[in-house]
């Protein structure tokens, strides 16, 4: 289902430019790209070893034995992978993302396919996000959030070379950006946070370890985290509010609900700025991101949360009477993930 | 001096054209040159446009209406915008963000019209070639490329700088392009690689790095 006409009409933005996103990110992230490649041509005008015979080939012209002796000779050679693993990883699952956003959007089939496709990235490069994606669009939780959510109060960011090996053995699904880099990074803590919360199961069992999170710095701290840059310390509280509503709390509805509130105001605003800019705007290209996937994740898990402990679920209608529109795109698609509209 | 390799996405010209690009060791040109079509090339008058004001223009105000001409600049600019690719540092979360040459200039390639951004997509070409940059801003020679996404080089900002630009100027020689594919956007959301021209009179960057052999 696409935005209701009022957030479009806030976002003054051509669903068809949204749709032309949408379209070009999915062709790119699965491109392939011609062998040989760049560094294989590179590496062969180099050597001097493409440059008798006619002074322009197509190496995709299967009839010219110039260029099948050049595909041969590139093949030949020992190849490196032009980038770092890592890297097109991260490009893959950052396209994924930003495609998922706008077949969402747009209601086009596949938002969802997509973003579990960039949450399985995000997994193997051993981000949290990954697994917030995936549980905020399957409600299942990721086998990591246990550990992780554990590792994230008992690991100091400062670990000994010494250390190392037994890290190794506690931790072994650690994926391409080593837990050292991730634990550190406040938006991945609140990623861990968030996913781990909306696991009734992993709650129960860890429930020390949730209780002394009021305590982490993270608590208080004004690290800002998300699209929006705001406060760790406003995640964190929503993060503990959603441990509240898995166990039933009712209690914890209302301060979730201010949470989301604050979080989607500080978003709506960034729209709304970013819509000055009306050349990259018009392209869909603004620098802001149209939907705060930490937010909307939010929605979508303490939407089912709510649900599933037979408490009063989050309406649009609710949404609309406190927010402008602007600040409900995310919250919106939020909903979308939760419903599985 | 930095020798950068660099993606320039261009529209879907004949392949003849492109081939025509490869081996007339003019190479790339710049629109200014280009619009003089079938007329001499002023290069004095091109050369006398390398100016800082001349590359602003281009970077940030490529359609601005030119008084003096009454022309749209991109019209006239002796400046080529290729891209590097850039990360962009996005410090009040904490967050790199990596932008690929190859993306950005694939992207510009396949637009139909960049006026109309929900007009669709159309087949284009990507070229890669290198550029000498230097370490320093040096707008008015124009044998090196300026580095409009070095921060460091404190030009004004840019809200391109994610498109990781490196601005030639006048043409990038036939000799300093590797490579040209033309990309064609096939239903079902893919894009399939229809020509893939190698330019065998390329001149590897190899002579220009500061190595020697002994004697």
């Amino acid at each position: 289902m696409s935005l209701p006409d009022e957030l479009w009409q806030a976002l003054n933005l051509d669903p068809a430019v949204v749709a032309d996103r949408a379209s070009f990110l999915a062709a790119y992230a699965g491109l392939e790209e011609p062998r040989p490649n760049v560094g294989d041509l590179i590496e062969l005008a180099a050597s001097g070893q493409a440059s008798d015979g006619k002074p322009v080939v197509d190496l995709l012209d299967d009839d010219d034995h110039e260029a099948r002796a050049i595909r041969e000779r590139a093949g030949s050679r020992d190849r490196g992978e032009p980038m770092a693993p890592w890297a097109r990883t991260g490009e893959l699952a950052s396209t994924w993302s930003e495609c998922a956003v706008a077949r969402l959007m747009i209601g086009a089939a596949g938002g969802q396919d997509a973003l579990l496709r960039a949450a399985r990235m995000y997994q193997t490069l051993g981000l949290p996000f990954g697994s917030l994606l995936y549980a905020a669009v399957t409600g299942a939780s990721a086998r990591t959030a246990a550990w992780q959510l554990a590792a994230l109060v008992a690991d100091r960011p400062q670990r000994t070379v010494a250390d190392q090996e037994q890290f190794q053995d506690r931790y072994p699904e650690e994926g391409l950006i080593g837990w050292q880099h991730v634990s550190g990074a406040p938006t991945q803590q609140i990623s861990i946070l968030l996913t781990a919360a909306a696991d009734p199961e992993v709650i129960e069992q860890n429930a020390q370890v949730i209780a002394d999170l009021q305590y982490a710095p993270q608590a208080s701290g004004i690290t800002p985290v998300g699209t929006t840059a705001q406060p760790i310390a406003l995640w964190w509280a929503a993060g503990l509010g959603l441990a509240a509503l898995s166990r039933g709390d009712g209690d914890a509805r209302a301060g979730v609900l201010d949470q989301i509130t604050e979080l989607a105001q500080a978003h709506g605003r960034q729209l709304r700025y970013a819509q000055l800019d009306t050349y990259h705007w018009r392209r869909a290209q603004a620098q802001v991101d149209l939907v705060d996937l930490h937010l909307a994740g939010l929605v979508a898990l303490t939407d089912r949360a709510l649900r599933n402990s037979r408490l009063e679920a989050w309406s649009e209608d609710e949404f609309q009477a406190i927010l402008p529109p602007l600040a409900r795109v995310s919250l919106n698609l939020g909903l979308e993930l939760s419903r599985g509209q | 001096m930095i020798i950068q390799w660099c993606c320039k996405g261009i529209r879907d010209l004949p392949e003849r054209d492109v081939r025509q690009m490869l081996m007339n060791r003019v190479g790339l040109r710049c629109r200014y040159w280009i619009g003089c079509d079938p007329n001499p090339f002023p290069v004095a008058d091109a050369m006398e446009g390398l100016t800082e004001q001349g590359l602003d223009l281009h970077v940030n105000h490529y359609d601005y209406q030119d008084p003096a001409t009454g022309r749209p600049y991109y019209e006239t600019t002796p400046f080529i915008s290729l891209s590097a690719g850039c990360v962009d540092r996005n410090t009040t979360v904490h967050t790199n963000k990596t932008y690929r040459a190859f993306q950005t200039a694939l992207d510009f390639a396949t637009i139909i019209d960049h006026s109309q951004p929900a007009a669709g997509r159309r087949p284009g070409w990507v070229l890669v070639c290198y550029v000498l940059v230097s370490v320093n801003p040096a707008v008015s020679i124009p044998s090196v490329a300026e580095e409009i996404r070095e921060l460091n080089h404190n030009r004004a900002y840019s809200q391109w700088y994610w498109q990781g630009e490196i601005t030639a100027k006048i043409n990038v020689p036939s000799a300093q392009i590797l490579s040209a594919a033309r990309w064609e956007p096939r239903p079902a959301n893919t894009y399939v690689a229809t020509n893939l021209l190698l330019n065998r009179r390329f001149v590897h960057p190899a002579a220009l790095l500061d190595e020697r052999n002994m004697l």
